[in-house]
C-alpha cells in the first residue's frame, strides 16, 4: 500500500462523448496508471489529482455509460463501482459527473439517476464554451439549486474551471453518503431532466451548424465513402512510408548492440542466447513500434475529431452483410498494422458475440509483419511487368490484402452461423460534434497505447524468441557432421516431422522447417529461410537479394503460390494467441482460432498448389 | 408513421416507443440515447445501400441506428416538417 491508494477516491463518470477523457487528462496530467480490472477486459484508469488544500485524491476514470443499466462489461464495471458492489474497487468517496452542456437534456437524465445513489457528487458542466457558441445560455445557479448538487462550468480542453472543480470536490469529501433513494423508471427521469433543462436553458439556438455542414459531405452517399477510402489510403501510406526510416534506425541500433554483445561476451551458449535470442527478440518487438504508433496516432485523431463514428456509420451496412456491426471497423483497421492492438480495440464492441467474431477474424487482416514475406516471395516469383497502368507485382500484393479481407468476411459469415450464433445487438451510436483533436490528449493516449502494446506483446515475443532460439540451436551436431546445425536441432527435427503434414500441399522440407520459428513472428520466416539455405551475410538487403535468387531456382511456382496463400491465412503468431487468451479469458478461443486458421490455410494453400499445378503442368 | 418514411431533412416528433416483450432492451437503449415521447427528430442521412443505417438528429444530438431499431419508434410529422414537405 502506498500513499496514493490510501487517499480518498473520486469516481469520474459520464456519458460517452461528454469530454470525460479530456477532463481526466486535464485533472491528472501525466500522473495516470492504466491497468485492467481482473477477470474482465475492462480498462482501469487511475490518476492522482491535487486539491486546493494540497492534499491528493485518487481519481478513477470509469468507463463512459448512458445509465446504470449495463449493456456491456464496461458499463457493468461502472455500475458496480458506483453502487459499491464491485469486489475489488472500493466505493467512491465522491463522484464527479461530466455533463455535455450542449446536450443537457439527455445528460441530466443520467445525473438524476446518479443523484439517487446518495453519494456526494459534483456536476462538471463541460464544453460550456460550445454551448455559448451555439447561443445557449445555462443558468448554472438555478441548475445547481434544482439538482441539489454543486455545478461547475468547465472547458476541459482549455483547462477552464478545474480549480473550482477541485474546490467543490474537496468540500464533497467531508460529506457523508446518504442512503440511496428508490430507483426510478427511465421515463420519469427523462421527464424530470426535460423539465430542469427547459427551466435553466434560454435561447437555444441552431446547435452544431458546423457539424451539420461537415456531415453533409462526410456522410454523403457518394462522397462519404470516397473520403473514407482516401483517408484510409493516406493512413496506410503513412504507416508504411513514415515508419520506414525509424524502423531502419531501430534495426541498425539492435544490430549494433548485437555486435557489441558479440564482441564483449566469450563465445558460447550465453553469447548466442543474448545475441540471437534476447536481442533479436527485443528487436523483433521494438521494430514494429513506429508503425504501431503512427497507426495509433491516426486512429486517435480520427476518434477525437469525431470522424471515427462516421466511418462506423459508413461501414455498418457492409459489416451487416457478414453479421457484424459498424463498430468492428476500427479494430479490423488496426489489425492491418498488427492484430494485437486490433484485438484489444474490440473492447468497444458491446455485444459479446459480435466481439468474439471480430476477434476471431482480426488476424486475417494482413498485418505488417507479413509484408517482408510477401515482398521476398513476390520479388522471386512474380514477373516485374506492366499490365496497363498497374504493375503486376503491386497487383499481386494488393490481391493478397484483398484475399485476406474476403477470407475474413467469409469466416465471419460462417462463425456468425456456428460458434458465435445469435442475433447481434444491432448498431446504435451517438455521433458527437466534430472537434479539433487536443495535443495533450493525443500524446497521453499515444503513450498509454504504446506502453500497453509493449507490455502485452513484448514479454510474450521475447519469451517465445528465446525459446525458439533454444529449439533452433540445440542439440548441436557432432564435429564433422554434414548436417547443418539447424537441421540437427529440435526445431529441425520437428520441421522434418511436419514435412509429412505439409508435403501434400506442395511444401518442401525448407518451408516445413520454418513453421516452428515463424510462430514467434511472421517476418521471422524470411530470416529462417535465410538460415536454412545457409546464406552467410549480415546485410539484410543482400540477404533478401540472394534469398530471392535462391528461392527462384529452388522452388517450383505452385509451391511458391501455395506458400503465399498459406501466409495469408496461416495461424497467427504466439503473441496474438496470447492476447486472444487474455481478452477471452481462457484457452478455448485461442485454440479454436489456431485450429480454424490452420485448417483454412491448409485447404486454401492445398487448392492453390493443386490447381496451379494442373494449370501450369 | 415510421422514421424511414420521412424524407431526408424532414422533421417529426416522437409519438411512441414500442417497448414490449423482446424490444424492451432495445427500447431502453433508445431512451438512453435521448429518444422520448414529444422530442423532435430530423432525418439527416441514410446509408448508401438500402438506406441503412440512418442518422437522426434527436434534440441536440445526432444518433446513428439501423432501420430495424428505428421501427420501434412511431413519429408524426411536426408542423415545421409539413411545411418542408409542402415546399418541395
Amino acid at each position: 500500500m502506498n500513499a496514493v491508494t490510501a487517499a480518498p477516491m473520486v469516481a469520474l463518470v459520464g456519458n460517452p462523448n461528454a469530454g470525460k477523457t479530456s477532463l481526466f487528462n486535464a485533472l491528472t496530467g501525466a500522473r495516470q496508471k492504466v491497468g485492467n480490472y481482473p477477470g474482465v477486459t475492462v480498462e482501469r484508469k487511475v490518476g492522482a489529482m491535487q486539491l486546493p488544500d494540497g492534499s491528493h485524491v485518487e481519481i478513477v476514470d470509469l468507463p463512459g455509460t448512458y445509465s446504470l443499466s449495463p449493456h456491456s462489461p464496461d458499463e457493468q464495471v461502472t455500475r458496480d463501482v458506483l453502487m459499491g458492489e464491485h469486489g475489488i474497487e472500493r466505493a467512491p468517496d465522491a463522484i464527479i459527473c461530466v455533463v455535455d452542456a450542449t446536450n443537457l437534456r439527455n445528460h441530466l437524465r443520467f445525473v438524476l439517476e446518479l443523484a439517487r445513489l446518495g453519494r456526494p457528487m459534483v456536476v462538471a458542466l463541460n464544453m460550456i464554451d460550445l454551448a455559448d457558441r451555439d447561443g445557449t445560455k445555462i443558468d448554472t445557479a438555478q441548475l445547481s439549486q434544482r439538482l441539489g448538487l454543486p455545478v461547475v462550468p468547465t472547458v476541459a480542453v482549455r483547462r477552464r474551471g478545474l480549480a473550482d472543480l477541485g474546490q467543490e470536490a474537496l468540500s464533497m469529501l467531508t460529506r457523508e453518503a446518504v442512503p440511496p433513494g428508490p430507483g426510478a423508471d427511465i421515463r420519469a427521469l427523462q421527464h424530470e431532466a426535460l423539465r430542469i433543462a427547459q427551466a435553466v436553458t434560454t435561447l437555444s439556438g441552431g446547435a452544431g451548424a458546423a457539424t451539420r455542414r461537415i456531415d453533409n459531405i462526410a456522410l454523403h452517399p457518394v462522397f462519404g465513402p470516397v473520403i473514407l477510402a482516401a483517408l484510409l489510403f493516406i493512413m496506410f501510406q503513412a504507416v508504411f512510408a513514415w515508419a520506414e526510416a525509424p524502423m531502419a534506425w531501430i534495426e541498425a541500433g539492435i544490430a549494433a548492440l548485437q555486435e557489441i554483445a558479440a564482441g564483449a561476451l566469450p563465445e558460447g551458449w550465453f553469447r548466442s542466447m543474448i545475441v540471437d535470442g534476447v536481442l533479436a527478440g527485443v528487436g523483433g518487438v521494438v521494430v514494429f513500434l513506429p508503425q504501431i504508433l503512427i497507426l495509433f496516432a491516426f486512429i486517435l485523431v480520427l476518434e477525437q475529431s469525431g470522424y471515427m463514428t462516421r466511418a462506423a456509420f459508413l461501414m455498418d451496412r457492409l459489416m451487416a452483410y457478414v453479421g457484424l456491426n459498424g463498430r468492428a471497423f476500427i479494430p479490423l483497421l488496426s489489425s492491418f498494422a498488427c492484430a494485437i492492438p486490433g484485438i484489444m480495440a474490440t473492447r468497444s464492441i458491446d455485444d459479446p458475440k459480435d466481439r468474439l467474431t471480430t476477434i476471431l477474424i482480426a488476424p486475417l487482416m494482413t498485418c505488417s509483419a507479413r509484408l517482408p514475406v510477401y515482398a521476398v516471395m513476390i520479388a522471386a516469383f512474380i514477373p516485374d511487368r506492366q499490365i496497363g497502368f498497374a504493375n503486376l507485382q503491386g497487383l499481386v500484393l494488393l490481391g493478397l490484402y484483398v484475399f485476406g479481407i474476403v477470407g475474413a468476411m467469409v469466416a465471419a459469415l460462417v462463425l456468425r452461423r456456428t460458434v458465435a450464433r445469435g442475433a447481434g445487438s444491432g448498431f446504435m451510436m451517438e455521433m458527437p460534434k466534430y472537434q479539433w483533436p487536443i495535443l495533450r490528449d493525443l500524446i497521453i493516449g499515444l503513450w498509454q497505447r504504446g506502453v500497453v502494446f509493449m507490455k502485452r506483446a513484448g514479454g510474450i515475443i521475447l519469451a517465445s524468441t528465446v525459446l525458439l532460439w533454444a529449439f533452433a540451436s540445440y542439440p548441436v551436431p557432432p564435429e564433422g557432421s554434414d548436417e547443418s546445425p539447424i537441421e540437427y536441432s529440435i526445431a529441425g527435427r520437428i520441421g522434418s516431422a511436419l514435412e509429412v503434414v505439409f508435403s501434400p500441399i506442395g511444401f518442401n522440407h525448407e518451408i516445413s522447417m520454418t513453421m516452428l520459428p515463424t510462430l514467434a513472428a511472421r517476418e521471422v520466416s524470411v530470416a529462417a529461410l535465410g538460415t536454412i539455405y545457409s546464406l552467410q551475410t549480415d546485410d539484410e538487403d543482400a540477404l533478401q537479394e540472394s534469398l530471392v535468387d535462391r528461392l527462384r531456382s529452388a522452388w517450383p511456382l505452385p509451391t511458391a503460390l501455395a506458400f503465399l496463400v498459406w501466409v495469408v491465412f496461416a495461424p497467427q503468431c504466439i503473441s496474438t494467441l496470447a492476447v486472444v487468451k487474455r481478452e477471452t479469458n481462457g484457452w478455448k478461443w485461442p485454440i479454436f482460432m489456431f485450429t480454424y486458421l490452420f485448417a483454412l490455410a491448409y485447404v486454401m494453400a492445398g487448392l492453390t498448389y493443386w490447381i496451379s499445378r494442373a494449370l501450369i503442368g | 408513421m415510421r422514421i424511414e418514411d420521412l424524407k431526408t431533412g424532414q422533421s417529426a416528433s416522437v409519438v411512441k416507443i414500442r417497448e414490449t416483450g423482446t424490444h424492451a432492451a432495445e427500447a431502453l437503449r433508445l431512451r438512453e440515447m435521448g429518444f422520448d415521447e414529444g422530442i423532435e427528430i430530423e432525418l439527416l442521412h441514410r446509408g448508401l445501400i438500402g438506406g441503412c443505417p440512418i442518422a437522426l438528429r434527436v434534440g441536440n444530438n445526432v444518433i446513428a441506428l439501423r432501420k430495424a431499431a428505428s421501427r420501434l419508434i412511431e413519429v408524426s410529422v411536426t408542423p415545421a416538417g409539413v411545411q418542408a414537405e409542402a415546399a418541395e
